[in-house]
């Protein structure tokens, strides 16, 4: 016998009578299959709660009729957790767009009909600024691979579980007790960094990222966005190894004038 | 645990031979009842169901004895009439040494390095007990508690649509996945 949705939430805020209870009670011992439905009107109650969506008088009944042991309190913040969880997995992925725009791009544009239109001088200065932008940015290429790889949805941790995974802390590393640095040898494919913010620090959630090896650009990526965990806001990278050889490095994360700095060693 | 935990062979039984002088039919209500009594006591947000639902089998079988028994009862009003008592001892071991819930201890809490790390290892569990589900169910979990509010309802409907299975067949999975994964967290919390 199905029982309606919101008499067995009201079962669980002791909003029925003694009868009511009792015929809920003896098919639960008796009905395997009322467990299922129990829990998706307890787990439908846990959830509300957390969306501030219960009224009032049921919000009161919660939290002193339901809330009343910890084996509950933890079953709400398990929910809380996998709707966190669920809400991260699946936001939008890495913006598209993020890959700066290469050189060549850039002067494809410009040479437009319309570019073209505005003569051959504008054509020289743009080609003149051209050359200079390639030539001091140094690693243009691995800008695009870079890129191009974090593309890749990063919401799940999870999934990059056979990749080597860095915690980083602003100033160091966040696992690893004492150490900050990391033996290149032991690096494979590419490395998941795991770049923990203050919640303060992120009100826009797009980021550039610099690393730097030695004080000299290894490769800036644009519009990295972060994601949301229980443990506040991080920002997650994908870095081939390959770029990761000894030497000191830094990663810079630039919101607008702040930046946070994350140190650490590849030995 | 008190002494109604300790049963004797003769009132095990006395036990089976009431629920069926067949002893693989009495083995299997017992697992039936002691399943249902489970069932009770999880929903009643009892930690220890399980040990409660073998209290209440234990306190039966030791005055079986003195019951008054009516043959037009079922045997599972007589469990739920001492699971009742049960239940109401255990919320008053509760009472006595909890304290009262306060709604802003699970949000806004006060920071600390000791919550942090707890938060931190939380969320690193949780990351690893689904890792740790096959694929389609972590897909399942994750879509299941994506959306909010009035969304999640219509959601719901479309996830079990596009799995062609009905919304109560994906609440019991869901059911089944919570299970595991809180057993999961719980191992995995107290390994950290």
């Amino acid at each position: 016998m199905k029982i309606e949705d919101k008499k067995l939430r009201n079962y669980f805020l002791e909003n029925l009578s003694p009868a009511e209870i009792e015929e809920i009670d003896l098919q639960l011992i008796s009905d395997v299959e009322l467990a299922a439905e129990l829990d998706a009107a307890e787990t439908g109650l846990l959830e509300d709660y957390l969306e501030n969506s219960l009224s009032v008088e049921e919000t009161e009944l919660f939290e002193r009729k339901f809330l009343v042991t910890e084996e509950r309190r933890k079953r709400l913040e398990l929910v809380g957790a996998l709707k966190q969880f669920a809400a991260t997995a699946t936001a939008p992925p890495l913006d598209l767009k993020s890959k700066a725009p290469g050189f060549f791009e850039s002067l494809t544009t410009l040479l437009s009909p319309r570019s073209l239109a505005l003569g051959a001088g504008v054509i020289v200065l743009i080609l003149v600024v051209g050359l200079v932008w390639t030539m001091y940015r140094p690693t243009g290429g691995l800008d695009s691979e870079v890129a191009a790889l974090n593309q890749t949805d990063l919401a799940d941790p999870g999934r990059f579980k056979d990749s080597t995974n860095l915690a980083l802390a602003p100033g160091s590393l966040r696992s690893g007790g004492n150490e900050n640095s990391f033996e290149a040898e032991k690096l494979t494919g590419n490395v998941f960094f795991r770049l923990a913010l203050t919640p303060q620090s992120s009100p826009d959630p797009v980021y550039r990222v610099k690393l730097l090896r030695e004080q000299k650009i290894v490769f800036t990526l644009d519009k990295v966005r972060i994601y949301q965990n229980t443990a506040g806001p991080e920002l997650r990278l994908l870095v081939p190894s390959r770029l990761l050889t000894n030497g000191e490095y830094r990663l810079e994360l630039e919101q607008g004038a702040a930046k946070t700095i994350f140190n650490f060693t590849i030995r | 645990m008190p002494k109604d935990n300790v049963l004797t062979q003769e009132d095990f039984d006395a036990l089976l031979y009431w629920f069926s002088p067949d002893r693989e039919e009495a083995g299997a209500k017992y697992e039936e009842i002691r399943n249902g009594l489970i069932r009770y006591f999880y929903f009643k947000g009892c930690a220890e169901a399980e040990g409660l639902a073998d209290e209440t089998i234990n306190r039966v079988a030791r005055k079986l004895s003195v019951l008054n028994i009516d043959n037009e009862n079922k045997h599972i009003t007589y469990f739920y009439g001492f699971a009742g008592k049960i239940y109401l001892e255990y919320r008053n071991r509760l009472e006595k040494t909890t304290v009262e819930f306060q709604p802003n201890l699970h949000q806004g809490v006060e920071e600390s390095p000791q919550r942090n790390e707890h938060v931190e290892n939380k969320h690193v569990c949780l990351e690893e007990c689904l890792a740790k589900l096959p694929a389609p169910d972590r897909e399942l979990v994750v879509q299941y508690f994506s959306k909010e509010k009035k969304e999640k309802f219509e959601h719901r409907r479309q996830l079990a649509e596009n799995l062609q299975i009905t919304v109560g067949t994906m609440h019991v999975r869901i059911y089944r996945l919570k299970a595991a994964l809180k057993t999961c967290l719980e191992r995995c919390l107290r390994e950290k």
